[in-house]
């Protein structure tokens, strides 16, 4: 593994960190308006990230567990995958951020809150879950199909290489999507909190 | 199966290094932009919030000048640079301000939390 890979998978387990610890709070400020405990949330969070971590230290280290039971020429596609991963994994966490976002955003406009508040009970909420599987069925189905076409025709490293490019520049283009949304929500919040703050303070 | 595969050969043929690239740097600039405006907003409400609980509240000047010059290093992005070095250069653009992001959230999340409460609790 070359040097700037090593250094891409730690940035990408940096930045999925981030983006976890911002979910947590957001996840945990929506809830707490809405009067609910979420400790299994954070468990599960707190869980995922091992997971990742795992990931990312045999990416690194090349545990013998996966890499020694793994034909050579499955290394290079094996390390391609677990990036396309990193990637995705990236972009659920922003998609959920955004929704989070969104519901904080009508709860603070007080238009009637989030239409999802169900079970006092609910700790993963489904809408949650729903995320996670509209934004990971097609990762399963791209590097399914792409494995499949790979094999039939035969196709090279750098061909395999180019297809899972493929899939992380339209995966960026949803990030650009994701994260201006997200910059435009807090914008509106922005207004409206210096609005009422020059109302309070009698434009002063 | 036939669908899938002239799909994948599809992008083969028509997904050069050169686009590669191009989307490379146009996604890496419209992510960064947004990030910066992100924090740059989420520093701004916390700052106008904590206002109101004390007129002299100071602005977080420092954290408001490191989004300003990476915001300003943006556009280097664009510059014409190997992949490798463009990944180099895209943590450091991306990365430390996504570190002000973290720091933000920890430090200034209480202040919004407490006026959301008592905004829905007056409404």
């Amino acid at each position: 593994m070359s040097t700037i890979d090593i250094f891409s998978n730690i940035m990408a387990l940096f930045w999925i960190l981030v983006q976890q610890i911002c979910l947590c709070y957001i996840k945990r400020a929506y809830e707490d308006m809405m009067g609910r405990a979420l400790r299994a949330y954070m468990a599960l969070h707190g869980a995922f990230f091992v997971f990742l971590l795992l990931i990312g230290f045999d990416l690194l280290f090349g545990f013998d567990f996966v890499y020694g039971r793994l034909p050579e020429g499955a290394l290079f596609f094996y390390g391609r995958l677990k990036w396309n991963f990193f990637c995705e994994v990236m972009l659920v966490l922003d998609a959920l951020l955004v929704a989070y976002a969104w519901r904080m955003y009508r709860l603070y406009m007080r238009d009637g809150g989030s239409p999802f508040a169900t079970s006092p009970s609910m700790r993963v909420r489904v809408e949650d879950i729903v995320v996670v599987v509209v934004f990971f069925a097609p990762f399963l189905w791209y590097h399914a199909g792409m494995t499949e076409t790979a094999l039939r025709h035969n196709l090279n490293d750098e061909q395999i290489r180019t297809l899972q490019f493929f899939f992380i520049k339209v995966a960026n283009f949803f990030y650009a999507f994701f994260e201006g949304t997200a910059a435009v929500l807090l914008w509106r919040i922005y207004r409206l909190v210096r609005r009422e703050g020059v109302l309070s303070h009698g434009g002063s | 199966m036939a669908g899938a595969d002239a799909f994948f050969l599809a992008i083969l043929h028509g997904f050069t290094p050169e686009m590669y690239m191009l989307i490379t740097k146009a996604a890496g600039i419209a992510c960064s932009f947004a990030d910066i405006a992100f924090i740059l907003l989420l520093l701004k409400t916390a700052h106008a919030l904590k206002l109101r609980e004390n007129p002299a509240a100071p602005p977080p000047k420092r954290r408001l000048c490191a989004l300003y010059v990476f915001a300003a290093l943006t556009p280097t992005l664009a510059l014409p640079i190997s992949s490798d070095a463009f990944v180099i250069w895209q943590s450091l653009v991306l990365g430390i301000p996504y570190l002000l992001l973290a720091h933000t959230v920890v430090t200034e999340f209480p202040t919004l939390l407490r006026h959301m409460r008592e905004k829905i609790r007056s409404n």
